[in-house]
């Protein structure tokens, strides 16, 4: 593909991980503010430890895990955020002092890194989704 | 360190010492394999310039410091340097006006030194090369051209801004990604691509964007910023670049229609009210051949 | 002739000389990139574990609770990286950084005039960054 339109994208999907990385920060780390809009049950916090909040396997992470929004987001931030990093990633390395071949290789790996990271992202994704564990 | 160009220079010293702490350099290893700083103490009075200080060491302290200028006014672009932590034009930069005891004097990063101050700019010149410097047509042949071309004064100033580049290089001092990445033409050639691209003239977008539009070209720049800072004629060569990226998202990613170019003049204009005075077109310089 | 490779290097993308906090923006859009690409790889390992019920995600949680002030880290370096990249989006498509102009001296550049820009940002990842301090060091008392 053009340069041109991979950097394209590589903005463009910036632009919509503001949105998806935002909703995924604000979960994991505004959790107290959340719990105190009624977002999060108070359960949550209840057993004590540091899987509270948030973390909480049966009040945050499995109710997440249900919901039909938040596995579209994650599956569009596996696969947005992927892409952003890695194009950034490999902007870096082309940037480095060392011979235009070997970019080439390195290029095909992070392609490959990318690809392969994908799959298994998505794959957990769905695999939560459609067949949550019952906990326990 | 830091200087304040607004601080108020005490002229009720006529002349004060300033330390000049040079970089030295050459090829048969007289400073040693990574050369040397040397320290010169230069008495400067008020509105001494880095070029006069560098004059004057060398007519009276050591006749083999080198460095490359030419006009001393700002306009060849021979002079550049990092000077107290920044490129800048030795000729542009008075000493006093950095306000400090010490100046550092360096060759401009990022270019081979050849001795001293002096550096091989041919980086930026072959670059430059690359992208075209000129006005192409592809449509009309330059032999079928018989006039002038028209151009309004709001399309002339669309790319005037960029046509006052020295060739001084500085940005290309200033640029991270010329700093790492050899095959990156840099703010300078870069920037001129743009100049051309915007020029209602020109007809060579297609041709120069083979040259930019690759995994080492113009999506290399990440708005740094750092060769705008550095750039002593207002080229404001990020700005050109940011608004090149526009111009290819706009005509090679969303498909717009490029711009007719500019049209020529009739020449003849039956209808046109010719001022009084004004002398006729001279005589072609070359053979036309039909 | 020999001449003498004067290159800054990966040297000149941390430091190049004396100028502008918009400059050096460049330089922590880089490592909180960095870092963030990174984590996403291991953090797609780690999470995974949910699929595997309670107690193996207890169990990853509990592997990388060491490293819990890093996410903390994380989340500063994502407050930057996201509102610095919003800016470079429009910039970088050439929005928002005015028309050319007649160079007069003193010369205005884009960067003079993307400059409230940069300061509006830095305000903003200031607010998150309070409040998401106050949430992780649990200075927010629920209830
Ligand atoms: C700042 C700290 C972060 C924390 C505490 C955190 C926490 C979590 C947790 C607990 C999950 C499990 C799913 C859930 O609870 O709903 C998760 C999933 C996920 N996170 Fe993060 N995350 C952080 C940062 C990031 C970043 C920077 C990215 C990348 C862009 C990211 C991308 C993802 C993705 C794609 C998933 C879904 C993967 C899966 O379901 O296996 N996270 N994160
Ligand atoms: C949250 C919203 C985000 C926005 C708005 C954003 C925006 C940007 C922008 C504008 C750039 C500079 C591109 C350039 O100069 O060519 C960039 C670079 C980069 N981003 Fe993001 N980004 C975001 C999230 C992320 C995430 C989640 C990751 C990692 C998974 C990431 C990794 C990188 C990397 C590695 C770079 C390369 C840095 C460089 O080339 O200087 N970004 N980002
Ligand atoms: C033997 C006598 C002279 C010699 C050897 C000489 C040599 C030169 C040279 C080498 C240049 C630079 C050329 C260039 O920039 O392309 C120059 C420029 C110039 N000379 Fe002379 N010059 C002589 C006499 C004069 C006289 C008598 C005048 C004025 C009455 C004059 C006015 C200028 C001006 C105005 C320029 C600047 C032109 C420009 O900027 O393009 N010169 N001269
Ligand atoms: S753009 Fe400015 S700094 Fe760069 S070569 Fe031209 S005049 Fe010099
Ligand atoms: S000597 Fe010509 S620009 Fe300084």
């Amino acid at each position: 593909m053009k340069e041109s339109r991979l950097w394209f994208w590589h903005l463009i999907s910036g632009l919509a991980l503001i949105l998806l990385l935002g909703v995924h920060t604000v979960i994991q780390h505004f959790d107290s503010i959340l719990t105190w809009l009624g977002f999060i049950p108070q359960a949550a916090w209840q057993s004590g430890g540091h899987l509270v909040g948030s973390l909480n396997f049966q009040h945050a992470v499995l109710p997440r895990m249900q919901s039909v929004s938040m596995t579209a987001v994650y599956l569009l931030l596996v696969v947005f955020g992927l892409f952003h990093g890695l194009y950034g990633l490999r902007s870096m390395i082309y940037e480095l002092k060392f011979s235009a071949k070997a970019k080439q290789v390195v290029g095909v790996i992070i392609l490959s890194i990318g690809i392969a990271a994908a799959v298994y992202g998505v794959y957990t994704v769905l695999a939560g989704h459609l067949n949550p564990p019952l906990g326990g | 360190m830091c200087s304040d160009p607004n601080k108020v220079i005490d002229v009720t010293k006529a002349v004060q010492d300033v330390i000049l702490r040079i970089y030295r350099w050459d090829s048969s290893g007289t400073w040693g394999e990574d050369g040397r700083l040397v320290d010169y103490k230069v008495p400067v009075p008020s509105g001494m310039t880095i070029l006069d200080a560098l004059i004057w060491i060398k007519a009276n302290l050591d006749h083999t410091l080198s460095w490359r200028a030419a006009c001393r006014m700002g306009v060849c672009g021979s002079c550049g340097m990092f000077i107290h932590g920044k490129p800048l034009l030795a000729c542009q930069t008075q000493v006093l006006k950095l306000h400090a005891d010490v100046i550092e004097i360096r060759p401009l990063p990022n270019y081979p030194i050849v001795k001293d101050l002096v550096t091989d700019q041919s980086r930026m010149i072959d670059a430059h090369t690359r992208i075209k410097p000129y006005i192409i047509r592809t449509e009309t042949p330059p032999e079928a051209i018989a006039g002038e071309f028209h151009q309004t004064e709001e399309e002339l100033v669309r790319y005037l801004q960029f046509s006052y580049c020295l060739k001084c290089g500085l940005c290309m001092s200033a640029c991270p990604t010329v700093a790492s990445l050899q095959e990156f033409p840099g703010p300078q050639p870069l920037g001129q691509a743009l100049r051309y691209v915007y020029d209602t003239r020109d007809e060579g977008f297609a041709e120069r964007l083979q040259e930019i539009d690759n995994k080492f070209g113009i999506f290399r720049c990440h708005f740094a910023g750092a060769c705008s800072e550095a750039c002593p004629k207002g080229i404001d060569p990020a700005f050109a670049i940011q608004l090149l990226k526009k111009e290819i998202v706009k005509r090679a990613i969303m498909g717009c229609r490029t711009p007719e170019s500019a049209g020529l003049m009739p020449a003849q204009q039956d209808n046109a009210v010719k001022a009084p005075n004004v002398p006729a077109t001279p005589a072609f310089t070359v053979d036309q051949k039909k | 002739m020999a001449a003498k490779d004067n290159d800054l290097g990966i040297r000149g993308w941390v430091y190049a000389g004396r100028y502008s906090l918009q400059r050096y923006a460049y330089t922590l859009q880089r490592i909180t990139g960095l870092g963030i690409i990174l984590y996403l790889l291991i953090h797609l390992y780690v999470t995974a574990q949910k699929n595997a019920g309670e107690a193996a995600w207890a169990g990853a949680m509990d592997a990388v609770q060491p490293l819990h002030i890093g996410e903390y880290f994380l989340f500063l370096a994502i407050i930057i990286h996201a509102c610095n990249g919003f800016r470079l989006v429009w910039a970088e498509f050439g929005l928002g950084l005015g028309r050319p102009i007649k160079n007069v001296y003193p010369y205005q550049t884009c960067l003079d005039r993307n400059r409230i820009f940069f300061y509006a940002i830095l305000a903003v990842v200031f607010v998150l960054a309070v409040v998401g301090t106050a949430d992780f060091f649990n200075l927010i008392r629920v209830l």
